[in-house]
């Protein structure tokens, strides 16, 4: 008797996940608590350990597949154990989660934030899906005889070109010749290293820039477009693309722009580093955040179009760039901290966003995301707002900048900060007041008195 | 000449037919009684005891082995069968002693006793060459010393098959249940019970007809006597066409000695009171001889008896008075095997009363009470036999296994009859045999005579028999006149009994002779499933490529004739799924000669399948001498577009399509496959090469067939070459219906070839 192994369930809301690497191979014995494999869900990779001891028998999914939730990928037990079908009862996909368009029941409770459709690779086939796979004649998978694949991939071409008049308008060889002739492959003058070349690594001579006259297509500008062919883009990107996207082009954004005065802010923090303290000036800036977000409901809010839902605490989503893309981990409930633990909870988010090992739900239901460039020299950006939220605050660097004050010309540090407002919901003079109501709290040494 | 017609008048005289008597246990002599005749030398009486004791010896290893006991090697893993014959040992050696050295024996799974008996009986009467051949490798001098080696060397060959050693007598393929040694005439042991009862009468046939006065004796059990092929072979066997007024000048009963070693049980189901309906099995002699076959019953624990009976019968035998029927009456101590405990089928008590008359103690007894030998002398021979056999095994144990990758080393042999010996050439014939030729052309049927008639003139080695093929010329008239060429001993009508018609053939292309065996129709080589795929196929390979098995089966395909379901089928791929056979199946006249003649001469064993279909189709054949190699398609039309691969009678319905489709403007490349093994694969894969797209076409129906072995082995060999998927056209999966409308939706004709093409096209 052996125990199933099963794509686990790291979220609330995570419905499917990709294996990033096996950390034990087939046959190797695991111990409880060894760690069997790694997942990556919308937003980190985590580590899955074995609640089981045995040996890994079999390996069902295969690193780089992704799998719905709770199907079995892989089957511990002792060697010589029947390894049992992954296919019988395992779940069935489920449906795609609601999408937030859907009109909510105006009874039901404020839903948990959903992650938008558009993440799902709904229709990716499922190991559990009932129907046999299709290898041949399905409609998405151009049919081409053996013979004629031999030729293309000969020819280095692209088969994607041939319209195939076989049996079930399969490419067979004479309509790569036909292609072959219309498309003057004769009077390609091309190298046989590179022809070999691109065979081997797919690409299409045909496609390749031609050459200048009296030279020919060679080795190095296979090369050359071999290192320009689009590469898939990790999981992370494709995640940020799409939800970037679905905001970008569902959410009317519009900017408001204000430069804060950061002099006394940064003369009153470098005092509190040299006794000993931790808050950075971005913990000042998140507290002021949190301060404003409480006096304007309409920014801690969101919107489908149709309804509005206002959250009655601050859960702070704060964006963390890292090499491989960019991540939000939310502090929940911020609202509801002291500025001290506002800090520590935030410099434990980004520590575990650092190292890849956020829980999904800590990337999930931010309500207003802030996004601190200050340390990257920038004068002035705008972000785009978080889906489910309705702003972002892009903070600027700080900089030396020429004010006048009582009628003088001095040098003070002037931060901006630009506030992207869902316009649906917020409305210029709202956005106004919000981005002014911040410099006012950074710029009020009394408050931070009272607060540090 | 003229056929021999019978004359057989009514006649309904009432009267009683006499069936004789049957002699048992008549011998009244002993050890004594022997001696003192001159029946038998002291030298004989102890060399008896000595082979009793090297066979007892050996089996007790077997036994030992398996359960570790045996000393010289402890630990040894024997893997292999456990048939052990102790008690039985009179049996064996008593035989092999009263027949030559030259004889012939078949053996049986429980054949260790005769296989060691018949070795050493004939290397004992060795001359130093042909020791030598034996041992070249011996530094022994000569006489007794070297005789000594090439002893020591038979158990050690014996021991290394059943280790499954390269040292074997069959070289590690056959193992003890089908051990042979050709050269001391042992032509093998056989695990199918009765397999070697028509092996041994196609030998005796063999002795008879080359007239060497080799003696057949044939070793089965009391089992094998309720066995089709096994009575088939007693009627055979006694044919009044071998004695009578058919016979002219060669009025000889087969040479052969049906030997029922009679141990009671067939496996474990009784003899006596269970599986059989007599109680003595020397009376199946009464039913297939007017002379009741000179059946007797003997005691088998009894060598002296054994060996009395035996030289009686071989005299008899090489008098012309054959067949005999010896049933001795014998008892195997242990189980079938040593996984058989027995108690569930017979009792202790029973067996004590066996072990009482046991043929060793029993001779040892007489040889002391005689003053023959002295005890010390009788324990001088058990250690020796001891020491000896103990050497072997150990040598045995040590030797090479066979590589690996040989496994299918032996299959085939790729020797022919290029050259005839002096003695078999130049057979005489009395000509006549008709051949129309017209403009040079010659149909099937006279271009397979012709083949026959060529080859048997050069050959003398070269039989044709069959069912009503010698006066009437065949069922199809294809050998009208050889029998009034070459006469009744080369061209011989059989009795009804497939399997012995293809098992005799098995026994005579192992005895000299290169039998053509026909049968009228294909369905009925169903009937000889054992003889075909168990004997004439393993025989060369099991044997470690120490047997050639030189024969051909003439097998005629029925079907388009409205006959139904028991004579239309083609089942070439039946027999192309059986390793050891080559499988011909020519569709023209010009390839029927030139293959049945590379089939005669070919020493495998050949299915030729031919069709009635086609044995009126006339076509071009050269007068001049040609042979086609067996293994060499022919590209019966050139083209461009598409590859038809046929073979036997669907060739002729694959040339109309492909003047359908040429005149449509597509080539197609027509190969005609010819012989399916061995199977021409370049020739196919070439064309598809070529042209990209297949259709495979037969008359076998598609489940199973052998076009779906071609279809696979283009898919792994030229699958980047084509150009659409390959397709088959067979008989529908179905049986051939009588109904003329059935059977013409039944098998695939043009139109479906069309179809196929065109679907690939």
């Amino acid at each position: 008797m052996g125990q199933m192994i099963i794509m686990p369930k790291l979220g609330q809301t995570v419905e499917e996940s990709t294996i990033v690497t096996w950390r034990k191979n087939e046959g190797e014995r695991i111990a409880k608590g060894d760690i069997i494999f790694e997942i990556e869900t919308d937003k980190a990779v985590l580590e899955v350990e074995s609640f089981y001891e045995g040996t890994l028998l079999k390996v069902f999914v295969q690193a780089g597949e992704t799998v719905p939730v709770s199907v079995p990928v892989a089957f511990v037990g002792t060697p010589g154990d029947e390894i049992p079908d992954p296919s019988a009862g395992a779940p069935k996909p489920r449906p795609a989660p609601t999408p937030l368009s859907n009109p909510p029941s105006s009874s039901s409770p404020a839903p948990a934030p959903q992650p938008p459709a558009t993440t799902e690779t709904a229709s990716a086939p499922k190991l559990s899906d009932p129907q046999p796979r299709k290898t041949t004649d399905s409609p998405e998978r151009q049919a081409i005889s053996p013979r004629a694949r031999a030729l293309v991939r000969r020819m280095a071409i692209d088969a994607a070109n041939i319209k195939g008049t076989g049996l079930t308008n399969r490419i067979v060889e004479a309509d790569v010749l036909e292609y072959l002739r219309t498309s003057r492959y004769d009077e390609l003058r091309v190298t046989p290293a590179a022809v070999r070349l691109a065979s081997r690594e797919g690409i299409d001579v045909l496609a390749l820039p031609p050459p200048p006259p009296g030279e020919r297509i060679r080795v190095s500008d296979v090369e050359r477009a071999l290192e320009e062919r689009p590469q898939k883009l990790s999981r992370m990107r494709q995640v940020i693309a799409a939800r970037l996207t679905q905001s970008y082009t569902t959410t009317p954004h519009f900017f408001v722009t204000v430069g804060v005065d950061m002099t006394d802010l940064i003369a009153l923090r470098t005092e509190h580093k040299a006794n000993g303290g931790t808050y950075t000036v971005t913990d000042f800036i998140l507290q002021s955040v949190v301060l404003c977000l409480k006096d304007f409901p309409a920014l801690n809010s969101r919107t489908d179009g149709e309804s509005v839902e206002w959250s009655s605490t601050v859960n702070l989503g704060v964006a963390v760039s890292l090499d491989e893309g960019l991540v939000v981990p939310v502090a929940h409930r911020a609202g509801d901290m002291t500025m001290a633990q506002l800090n520590e909870r935030v410099r434990e988010l980004v520590g575990k966003a650092r190292e890849g090992s956020l829980k999904p739900d800590e990337m999930k239901g931010s309500s207003f995301t802030v996004s601190n460039m200050g340390m990257l020299d920038v004068e002035n950006f705008t972000a785009i707002i978080n889906p489910g939220e309705s702003g972002i605050l892009a903070v600027s660097s700080t900089r030396e900048t020429p004010a006048v004050i009582d009628g003088e010309i001095c040098a003070r540090s002037i931060m901006k900060i630009t506030l992207s407002s869902d316009h649906r919901l917020v409305d210029g003079a709202t956005a106004a007041k919000f981005a002014n109501a911040i410099k006012s709290k950074l710029e009020d040494m009394d408050l931070w008195q009272t607060l540090m | 000449m003229t056929n021999e017609l019978s004359n057989m008048k009514p006649d309904f005289t009432p009267r009683i037919i006499p069936c004789g008597e049957i002699r048992a246990f008549q011998y009244a002599g002993t050890l004594a009684s022997e001696l003192e005749s001159g029946g038998m030398t002291t030298e004989d009486a102890l060399l008896i005891l000595e082979d009793m004791l090297i066979i007892r010896e050996f089996e007790e290893m077997i036994v030992k082995l398996r359960s570790g006991a045996y000393e010289p090697l402890v630990g040894y893993d024997y893997r292999g069968p456990t048939h052990v014959s102790i008690g039985q040992e009179a049996t064996a050696v008593g035989a092999c002693f009263a027949i030559d050295p030259k004889d012939y024996i078949t053996s049986t799974h429980r054949g260790h006793g005769d296989s060691i008996a018949k070795g050493t009986v004939a290397i004992r009467a060795m001359d130093e060459a042909q020791l030598r051949s034996r041992i070249p490798e011996s530094t022994a001098t000569a006489g007794e010393e070297l005789t000594e080696e090439a002893l020591e060397d038979h158990i050690f060959r014996t021991i290394a098959e059943l280790f499954g050693k390269e040292a074997g007598y069959c070289k590690g393929r056959g193992g003890g249940m089908h051990i042979a040694d050709f050269t001391a005439g042992h032509l093998g042991a056989n695990a199918i019970v009765g397999g070697g009862v028509p092996i041994s009468t196609g030998a005796a046939y063999s002795s008879r007809y080359l007239r060497n006065g080799r003696v057949v004796c044939c070793f089965a059990g009391d089992g094998a006597y309720a066995n089709g092929v096994v009575l088939e072979c007693l009627n055979w066997a006694n044919q009044s066409q071998f004695t009578n007024h058919l016979a002219k000048e060669c009025k000889q009963g087969l040479p052969m000695i049906f030997f029922v070693v009679n141990n009671h049980y067939a496996m474990t189901g009784r003899s006596d009171e269970e599986v059989l309906g007599i109680d003595f099995i020397a009376r199946r002699g009464c039913g297939f001889a007017e002379n009741n076959m000179h059946a007797e019953v003997v005691n088998g624990m009894d060598v002296l008896a054994v060996r009395e009976a035996v030289k009686r019968a071989a005299v008899g035998c090489r008098e012309g008075t054959g067949p005999y029927l010896i049933e001795v009456d014998t008892y195997r101590y242990y189980g079938h095997s040593l996984s058989d405990p027995r108690n569930e089928y017979r009792t202790r008590e029973e067996e004590e009363l066996w072990r009482a008359l046991d043929p060793i103690l029993s001779l040892k007894e007489q040889l002391l009470r005689n003053n023959v030998i002295e005890q010390a002398a009788i324990d001088d021979i058990h250690l020796r036999v001891e020491a000896r056999n103990a050497r072997a095994a150990v040598r045995a144990s040590e030797a090479a296994d066979p590589d690996a990758s040989d496994v299918i080393k032996y299959l085939y042999t790729d020797t022919t009859s290029e050259e005839v010996p002096e003695s078999a050439r130049n057979a005489p014939s009395n000509g006549g045999v008709e051949i129309v030729r017209k403009e040079g052309n010659l149909t099937y049927k006279d271009a397979l005579k012709e083949a026959l008639y060529e080859e048997m003139l050069r050959d003398r080695r070269v039989i044709f028999y069959g069912e009503d093929v010698a006066d009437y010329g065949g069922a199809f008239k294809v050998t009208k006149g050889l029998l009034e060429a070459f006469g009744r001993e080369r061209v011989f009508n059989t009795p009804i009994s497939e399997a012995a018609i293809c098992g005799t053939a098995v026994g005579k292309a192992m005895t000299g002779l290169r039998p053509i065996a026909e049968l009228m129709y294909m369905d009925f080589a169903l009937m000889s499933g054992d003889t075909i795929s168990n004997q004439a196929s393993k025989w060369h390979y099991m044997s470690g490529a120490n047997a050639e098995l030189p024969l051909v089966y003439r097998v005629s395909v029925g079907g388009g004739k409205g006959y139904g379901g028991q004579h239309s089928q083609t089942l070439e791929s039946v027999f192309a799924h059986i390793p050891g056979l080559y499988v011909v199946y020519p569709a023209t006249p010009y390839d029927a000669k030139g293959l049945l003649k590379s089939a005669i001469r070919t020493n495998n064993p050949v299915m030729f399948i031919e069709s009635q279909i086609t044995y009126n189709f006339s076509g071009p054949v050269p007068e001049e001498e040609y042979l086609i190699p067996i293994g060499e398609a022919d590209v019966k039309r050139a083209g461009t577009d598409v590859t038809i691969v046929t073979w036997g009678p669907a060739l002729h319905d694959v040339l109309k399509a492909a003047a359908t489709l040429a005149a449509e403007g597509t080539q197609a490349e027509i190969i005609d496959i010819r012989t399916l093994v061995p199977l021409d694969k370049e020739t196919i894969l070439n064309s598809v090469r070529k042209t990209g797209r297949c259709v495979v076409v037969s008359h076998a129906v598609n489940i199973g067939s052998y076009t779906g072995e071609i279809a696979s082995t283009i898919m792994a060999e030229a699958f980047d070459f084509l150009d659409a998927p390959v397709l088959r056209v067979g008989a529908a999966n179905g049986i051939a219906p009588q109904s003329h409308i059935l059977e013409k939706a039944f098998l695939p004709d043009e139109a479906d070839i069309l179809a196929a093409a065109r679907e690939v096209l």
